[in-house]
C-alpha cells in the first residue's frame, strides 16, 4: 500500500526566501526563472546546432537532480500596449494614443500566451546541514502539529543557501538569462498548477528590476492548498455505481478554494459555465508521462518534441524531472546492464522465436551507449522523466485536450502513458520542492547530455523587439505572441533599421508597409513615400494621417522645386544634380559650367532667382551673358513646358512643406529600361517623358536625403514600394543605397517592397545591410526559393523544400473559386528580425477601421457597399475619430482631388468591417480554453452555436520527423472556442462601439485591472 | 563555448538516441536457479508470483473451498493458477507492474469522497453550533470610531443585557461545507467575519467578506474596536471556543492541521 500512501502529501514549502524553498522533507530547493529562452523557431540548421550545444552545456552544469518546468502563461494585451507606449509622449502623439486604444480592443479577442521556463534544483545538504535540515523540518512539523508559529530560518542559513544559489547561477549558460526567482514567482508556479485550464494567469514580470526585493515567507498560507480528488469522486456522490469504473475517470480534480480571490470577475463567468451546484470551480487535469521513445532515435533538427506541444492546439504544461549522473556511474550501470542482458539471453533460450530481436536491439544500444561515454570524458548521463499536464473546466474537455496533446507525441512514435491511479502522484511530481517519487523513477528514460540537448526545451517563438510597433502575430504556436518592431529605435541602438518586404503581387507587401508607415507617422516620425501605384494606394492612405501632402506629377498641387522647398545651400546642390540628369549635360562642358555658375547660391541671391522657373527664364534671357546658358535654358524650357514638368517648374504651386508626411505619386512617370540605359543609340532616342522620369526619380531620393539630414532628431521612414523601379535607374538606386548605408546616422530607414528577392533589393551589400526581412506568399518556385534564401533560410537544409512548398501553397492561400484570401489568413509569411530569428508570422491588420479602410489595396474594395451604410459603419466604428479629418492641415484642393480619384467616404470593405465588429481572423488563433470536436461535426451539447467562432487552427507546421523518414504534420482539428469571457468581451466590444466614446471607457475600464498607462490612453481618447 | 562545440560536431545529421531499452531490459524468467527450463516459459515476475501465490494459497485453503475430490480440486487449482498466469501475462499496464496498477486502480475506487486536502481526506462534518459566553467590561470613555460614542452613558446599560445573553450562533463552515449545503438553519451575523478571520487559515472555505456598504451591528462594532485596541479596555471574554481572543495576524500564520 505504499503506492497509495506515497501520494498523500501537503504542499512541500514550509518557508520561502527569494529563490529558496524550505520543504517538509528537509531539503532546500532553489528556483530559477529562464528569462531569455533562446529564439529558435525556423532558424537554419547551423544555428539550431548552436542552440543544442547551449542546452548540452546547461545539462552538464546541472549535477544531480533538477526539475525543468514549462508553464503556459497569458500575455495581457495591456502589457503589449504598455510596450507600445514606452518612450512615446502621448500628449504630443494623439494619433498613437488612438492606435494604442484600438490595439487594446484588437488584442482583447486573441488568446495571447507564452511559455515560461523554470529550473528547480534541490540544493545539496553539506556539512552540518546534513543533519540540521532534516531536524529543522521535523521541528516545523511538530510546531505545525501543535499550532505554534513557525520560525524564520536563521540569516546565516539563508546566506549560506543564497551562496549556493549564486554558484549555481554562474554555471547556467548566461545566454538563457536565468535569474533566481522571487517568492512571488514561487507562489505563482505553485498556484498555476492548481488553476490549470481554469484561470488564465499572467506570469509575474520577468524584468529583474521589478522583481528585485522580496519578502521572506515563513507562513504556508500564501501558497494555496488545493483539494485533490483523483478520478473526480466528489462528482459521483449521487452515482455510486459509476465509481466502480475507474478507467473512465483517469483525471485529477483540483479544487483550489482560493481561486475566487484571484480570478475576480472571471470566476463569475466560469461558475455560470461550469454546472457545479454551489461548488468552487475545479480544474480537471489529465497528467501524462512519456514512457517510451522511438528506439531508432529522432533526427535533429526535428526532435524538439516539447516545442511541438506548443502547436497542438491546447495549452500543455510540462515538467522534466532530471537526474544527471557522471560518466563513471553511467559506465558502471552499463556493466550491470550487460550482465542482465546476457542473463536474459540465457533465460529466454528455450522460447519459441526466430531470434531475440529485443535483446539484440538492447545490445546494439548498449554498445553505442558505452562507446559514446567512452569517447567524451565530459559526457554525463541524463535520466529524464517528462510529465505533461493539461487542464480544463470539465473532465470531458480535459480528456479531449489530453488526446490532442498526446497525439503530437504519438505521431512521432513517442509513447505517452496516462497512469490510472497515478494522476495525483504525477501532479505532485510537477511541483518544485517535491522529492522524486517511485513513478518518476519507473518512467525514467536514459540518455546522454548531447542527446537530450536535441530536445532543446528552453526555446521561444518570440520575435521582434520588446517595445515598438505591433506589426504581426507569430503563427508557430497555439497561443500567438505579438511581434513588436521598434523601427524608429533601431538606428539609435546602432542597428540598420531598414526593412525589406518580398512577396508576389497581392500577397500583402503594401499591407505590411502601410502598417509600418502609419505607425511611424503616429509615433512622430516623418513618412516619405514613393507611390508608383495607379490606385494611389499610399496617397489614399496618408489622408488618414496628420500633416500630409501628396505630390502628384499628373495632378500637381504642390511644387517640388528644390530651390523653393529646400534651404539655399542644399537647394543649389539638388537643383544642379536634377538639371544635370534632366538635360544630360556634363559638368565639364560649357553648359555644365554655366549651370553651375547660375546655381551658385551667391549668384542666385544676387539675381533674385528663387525658383526653377526663375532659373530657366534667366538662362534664356539675353541679359544672361554666361556662355552656353541659352542652350541649357532652351532645353529646360522644353521640359518645363511639358504637363509633367509643372511639378517642378510651375511657380504658382505652393512649395512642399518639408516637415509633413510626403507622398510622391509617380504612376505617370516613365523610366528608361535597362536596355536603353546600356545602349547609347537607344539612350539617344529616349522620349522626353522618360528623360524627365529619370531626372524626377533621381530628384526624390535627393530631396529625401536633404529632408532627413535637416531633421536629424526625427526618425525618417522612406517607403519605396515596387523597389525594382527605383533600382533600375542608377541615379535613384544610388541614392537609396546611400540611404540604407548611411541612414542609420541620420536616424532614417528605408522600407522596400518588391517581388524578386535576388535582384530587386539592390546589390549584395545593400541586401546584406537590411536586417529586417519579411517574406510573404510566392506561388512561383524560383521566386519562392530566392525569397526564402533572402529571409535567412539555408537552401542546404533538409526542410528547405518543404518550406518552399508551404510558402507556395499554404501561406495566405487564395480560394480557388474566388481568388481571394480568407480574411483570417491575410498577411501570412515569415519574418527575420534584427537578431536573425525567423518565425512564421501574420501581419496584424490596421486596428482602426478608418485606417483599415484607407489601407485596403484590394482592387474594387472601395466600391463594394452603399455609401450610407458605409458612412454609418465608419461613424459607429470610431466615433471619437470623427473630428480628426478636420484637424489635419490638408490643403482642401488636394483633398478634393483625392476624393475625385478615390472616394474617401466610402472606404469600408467587408473585411475591414468584419475586423471592426468581430475580428474573424483573430479567432483562428484560438481562445482561452478549447473544446475539441471531431471534424465530422459531432453534436456537442456545449458547443457554441455561433458558426463564426468555429475556425480551423491547423497551421500545418512541420512536426518533428523520425529517422524512419516518417513525415508527420501537426494534427488537424477543429477548435471551437467556448469561452464565456471571450464571448463577453467581444459582445462588450461590439456594444461599446455602438455607443459613445464615454460609454466605451466606462464599460471597459473596470475589466482592466492593470496598466496605468494603458488607462491613460483611454482617458486621453475619451477627452478627445 | 557553443561555437566550439558546433565546430566539433559538424556531423552531417545528428540523431537523438535514447538508451532506456539497453538499460531497462524486461526481466523474463525461463529457468529455475538449478538450470532447468520452466515449461512454456519464459514468464514475467508478476506472472510467476501470481501463479505461485494462487497455487500455494489455494492448496493451503483447499479445505475451505474445495468442492470436488482431492484430484478434482488439485486440477481446478492448477487450472486457476494457469489462468492467473495467462491473464497476468496479457494485461497491458504500460510500463507498470500489473499488481501495482491494480492497487492504484483500486485506490481510485476507494479514494475519499471529497478528495484530499494537505494529504488528509476531506470529511463532510455536520454543521456545529458555536456558543459564546461573553462578559464585556465596557469602557466609559468613547471608543474611537464607534457610532455609539454619543450615547456613552447609556452604552453599559443597553449593551450589557445583550451580551449577558447567550451569544448569537455563528455558523463556522467545516471543511466540506463549501461543497454541501448545511442542513441546519444558519444565521451569519454581520460581525461573523471578525471572528471567522481567525479561522480562515484553518478552514478551506474563505468566509464571505462583509458587503462594503453594510454597517456593523452594535455588538460587532464594540468587539471589533476591542480587538483593534487590545489595550486596557480590551474585552474580557470567556467562550466555549478560544479563537476570538487571539490576534488575527497570529492565527493566520499558524496553519494547524485539523
Amino acid at each position: 500500500m505504499t503506492v497509495l500512501t506515497s501520494t498523500r502529501r501537503a504542499m512541500p514549502a514550509t518557508a520561502m526566501t527569494g529563490p529558496l524553498q524550505w520543504t517538509r522533507d528537509g531539503v532546500v530547493w532553489a528556483l530559477w526563472r529562464v528569462c531569455d529562452p533562446v529564439r529558435y523557431g525556423s532558424r537554419p540548421a547551423k544555428d539550431k546546432e548552436i542552440v543544442r550545444a547551449l542546452h548540452q552545456a546547461l545539462l552538464r552544469a546541472l549535477d544531480g537532480e533538477a526539475l525543468l518546468l514549462g508553464v503556459m502563461a497569458r500575455i495581457d494585451p495591456v502589457t503589449v500596449v504598455e510596450s507600445m507606449l514606452e518612450g512615446i509622449d502621448l500628449s504630443a502623439h494623439r494619433q498613437w494614443a488612438l492606435e494604442c486604444d484600438a490595439t487594446l480592443d484588437q488584442l482583447d479577442d486573441i488568446a495571447l500566451g507564452e511559455r515560461t521556463y523554470w529550473i528547480a534544483v534541490p540544493l545539496a545538504n553539506t556539512g552540518g546541514d546534513r543533519f540540521g535540515e532534516p531536524l529543522r523540518a521535523a521541528q516545523t512539523a511538530i510546531k505545525d502539529a501543535f499550532g505554534m508559529p513557525r520560525g524564520r530560518p536563521d540569516q546565516d542559513l539563508i546566506d549560506r543557501r543564497l551562496q549556493q544559489v549564486q554558484e549555481m547561477t554562474s554555471l547556467i549558460p548566461s545566454v538563457l538569462g536565468a535569474r533566481p526567482a522571487t517568492v512571488a514567482e514561487q507562489v505563482w508556479v505553485a498556484a498555476s498548477a492548481q488553476r490549470r485550464g481554469l484561470v488564465d494567469l499572467e506570469a509575474p514580470p520577468a524584468d529583474p528590476a521589478t522583481a528585485a526585493t522580496d519578502p521572506h515567507l515563513a507562513s504556508g498560507c500564501a501558497v494555496p492548498e488545493a483539494i485533490l480528488d483523483e478520478g473526480g469522486t466528489s462528482d459521483l456522490r449521487t452515482r455510486r455505481a459509476a465509481r466502480l469504473n475507474p478507467l473512465a475517470r483517469v483525471f485529477l480534480k483540483v479544487t483550489d478554494l482560493n481561486v475566487a480571490d484571484f480570478a475576480g470577475s472571471e470566476l463569475a463567468e466560469l461558475a455560470a459555465d461550469v454546472d457545479v451546484e454551489e461548488e468552487a470551480p475545479a480544474s480537471y487535469q489529465v497528467l501524462m508521462a512519456i514512457s517510451d521513445m522511438p528506439p531508432a532515435g529522432m533526427r535533429f533538427p526535428g526532435s524538439e518534441y516539447l516545442s511541438a506541444l506548443d502547436r497542438c492546439g491546447v495549452d500543455v504544461d510540462w515538467a522534466v524531472r532530471l537526474t544527471i549522473r557522471n560518466r563513471d556511474d553511467a559506465l558502471r550501470k552499463t556493466r550491470r546492464a550487460l550482465r542482465n542482458l546476457n542473463d536474459q539471453y540465457d533465460q529466454r533460450e528455450g522460447s519459441m522465436t526466430t531470434g531475440h530481436h529485443e535483446l539484440d536491439l538492447a545490445g546494439e544500444l548498449l554498445t553505442e551507449y558505452q562507446a559514446t561515454l567512452a569517447q567524451d570524458k565530459r559526457e554525463v548521463e541524463v535520466q529524464h522523466t517528462t510529465i505533461l499536464a493539461v487542464g480544463a473546466a470539465t473532465p470531458t474537455a480535459a480528456k479531449a485536450c489530453a488526446q490532442a496533446a498526446a497525439r503530437v507525441l504519438t505521431d512521432v512514435d513517442i509513447t505517452v502513458e496516462r497512469p490510472l491511479g497515478g494522476q495525483e502522484e504525477l501532479w505532485w511530481q510537477m511541483l518544485p520542492g517535491v522529492a522524486t517519487s517511485r513513478i518518476t523513477r519507473r518512467l525514467t528514460q536514459f540518455t546522454t547530455a548531447a542527446n537530450y540537448a536535441c530536445v532543446v526545451p528552453l526555446t521561444t517563438s518570440a520575435l521582434g523587439d520588446r517595445t515598438g510597433i505591433p506589426l504581426a502575430l507569430t503563427r508557430s504556436t497555439t497561443r500567438p505572441r505579438v511581434v513588436l518592431h521598434h523601427l524608429d529605435g533601431h538606428a539609435r541602438r546602432g542597428v540598420n533599421p531598414s526593412v525589406a518586404v518580398c512577396a508576389e503581387n497581392g500577397a500583402g507587401k503594401t499591407y505590411t508597409l502601410l502598417r509600418l508607415a502609419g505607425a511611424v507617422a503616429d509615433r512622430g516620425g516623418q513618412l516619405l513615400v514613393i507611390d508608383r501605384s495607379a490606385e494611389r494606394e499610399y496617397a489614399r492612405f496618408v489622408t488618414s494621417l496628420d500633416d500630409h501632402i501628396v505630390v502628384d506629377v499628373e495632378r500637381p498641387e504642390w511644387s517640388m522645386d528644390p530651390l523653393r522647398a529646400l534651404p539655399r545651400a542644399a537647394a543649389s546642390r539638388v537643383a544642379h544634380s536634377f538639371i544635370t540628369v534632366l538635360t544630360g549635360i556634363t559638368n565639364r562642358s560649357g553648359e555644365g559650367v554655366a549651370v553651375s555658375q547660375v546655381l551658385d547660391p551667391a549668384y542666385l541671391t544676387a539675381h533674385r532667382l528663387t525658383s526653377m522657373a526663375d532659373v530657366v527664364d534667366h538662362l534664356v534671357d539675353p541679359a544672361c551673358l554666361i556662355p552656353g546658358a541659352a542652350g541649357v535654358g532652351q532645353r529646360l524650357r522644353n521640359f518645363a513646358g511639358m504637363p509633367l514638368g509643372a511639378v517642378v517648374f510651375d511657380p504658382d504651386l505652393p512649395p512642399m512643406p518639408l516637415t509633413h508626411n510626403i507622398v510622391w505619386g509617380t504612376y505617370a512617370v516613365e523610366l528608361p529600361t535597362a536596355e536603353e540605359l546600356r545602349n547609347q543609340h537607344l539612350f539617344d532616342q529616349l522620349r522626353v517623358e522618360k528623360l524627365f522620369g529619370r531626372a524626377y526619380y533621381a530628384l526624390i531620393p535627393d530631396l529625401c536625403r536633404s529632408i532627413s539630414e535637416a531633421n536629424p532628431d526625427r526618425f525618417t521612414f522612406l517607403v519605396c514600394d515596387e523597389a525594382h523601379a527605383i533600382n533600375s535607374s542608377p541615379e535613384s538606386s544610388l541614392a537609396v543605397t546611400r540611404f540604407i548605408r548611411e541612414g542609420r546616422r541620420a536616424d532614417a530607414a528605408v522600407g522596400l517592397g518588391s517581388h524578386d528577392a535576388a535582384s530587386d533589393f539592390g546589390d549584395d551589400t545593400q541586401r546584406g545591410l537590411i536586417r529586417t526581412r519579411i517574406l510573404l506568399r510566392h506561388t512561383d518556385d524560383t521566386l519562392a526559393r530566392r525569397g526564402l534564401e533572402f529571409a535567412g533560410f539555408d537552401p542546404a537544409d533538409p526542410e528547405f523544400d518543404a518550406l518552399v512548398d508551404t510558402l507556395m501553397h499554404d501561406t495566405s492561400p487564395m480560394d480557388s473559386g474566388t481568388g481571394l484570401v480568407a480574411p483570417e489568413r491575410r498577411g501570412e509569411g515569415w519574418m527575420r528580425d534584427i537578431t536573425g530569428a525567423i518565425e512564421p508570422i501574420r501581419i496584424l491588420p490596421q486596428p482602426r477601421a478608418e485606417r483599415a479602410a484607407a489601407a485596403d489595396t484590394t482592387p474594387g474594395a472601395h466600391h463594394v457597399r452603399p455609401r450610407q451604410a458605409q458612412l454609418a459603419t465608419t461613424a459607429a466604428a470610431q466615433p471619437h475619430d470623427a473630428p480628426d479629418d478636420d484637424a489635419t492641415p490638408t490643403p482642401s484642393a488636394v483633398a478634393r482631388q483625392l476624393q475625385g480619384a478615390a472616394p474617401l467616404e466610402v472606404p469600408i470593405p467587408p473585411e475591414a468591417a468584419s475586423v471592426a465588429a468581430a475580428p474573424a481572423w483573430s479567432q483562428a488563433t484560438g481562445h482561452r480554453r478549447f473544446e475539441l470536436v471531431d471534424q465530422s461535426g459531432v453534436d456537442d451539447p456545449g458547443q457554441d452555436p455561433n458558426p463564426s467562432t468555429t475556425t480551423s487552427s491547423s497551421e500545418a507546421v512541420a512536426a518533428p520527423a523520425t529517422t524512419s523518414t516518417r513525415k508527420v504534420a501537426a494534427p488537424v482539428k477543429t477548435v471551437t472556442a467556448k469561452t464565456p469571457s471571450s464571448r463577453a468581451s467581444s459582445s462588450r466590444a461590439t456594444a461599446a462601439r455602438t455607443t459613445t466614446a464615454k460609454t466605451t471607457t466606462a464599460k471597459t475600464t473596470p475589466a482592466r485591472p492593470t496598466g496605468s498607462r494603458a488607462r491613460t490612453v483611454r482617458a486621453a481618447t475619451e477627452e478627445s | 563555448m557553443a561555437r566550439t562545440q558546433q565546430q566539433e560536431d559538424t556531423q552531417p545529421a545528428r540523431v537523438m538516441r535514447i538508451y532506456t531499452r539497453a538499460l531497462k531490459v524486461p526481466v523474463l524468467i525461463g529457468r529455475v536457479p538449478g538450470g532447468g527450463s520452466i515449461p512454456l516459459g519464459p514468464y514475467t515476475l508478476p506472472q510467476l508470483v501470481g501463479g505461485a501465490v494462487t497455487l500455494v494459497g489455494g492448496a493451503l485453503t483447499l479445505d475451505t473451498w474445495g468442492p470436488l475430490g482431492t484430484a478434482g480440486n488439485l486440477a481446478l487449482l492448477l487450472l486457476a493458477a494457469i489462468g492467473v498466469t495467462v491473464v497476468l501475462g496479457r494485461i497491458k499496464t504500460g510500463s507498470r507492474n500489473p499488481v501495482i496498477a491494480a492497487i492504484a486502480a483500486a485506490g481510485t475506487i476507494t479514494s475519499p469522497t471529497w478528495g484530499r486536502l494537505a494529504g488528509r481526506p476531506v470529511r463532510a462534518r455536520r454543521p456545529t453550533r458555536v456558543t459564546h459566553r461573553l462578559l464585556l467590561d465596557l469602557p466609559t470613555a468613547p471608543i474611537p470610531g464607534s457610532t455609539l460614542t454619543t450615547t456613552s452613558t447609556a452604552a453599559p446599560t443597553t449593551a450589557a443585557p445583550t451580551l449577558s445573553q447567550p451569544a448569537p450562533t455563528v455558523f463556522a463552515p467545516p471543511a466540506a461545507a463549501a461543497t454541501k449545503p448545511p442542513a441546519a438553519p444558519r444565521r451569519i451575523r454581520d460581525w461573523a467575519p471578525a471572528l471567522l478571520s481567525g479561522r480562515a487559515a484553518r478552514s478551506p472555505v474563505a468566509p464571505a467578506p462583509r458587503p462594503s456598504g453594510a454597517p456593523l451591528s452594535a455588538v460587532g462594532e464594540l468587539l471589533a474596536a476591542a480587538m483593534a485596541t487590545e489595550g486596557p479596555t480590551g474585552a474580557n471574554t470567556s467562550s466555549t471556543t478560544s479563537p476570538t481572543s487571539r490576534p488575527t495576524a497570529h492565527l493566520q500564520t499558524t496553519r494547524s492541521p485539523r
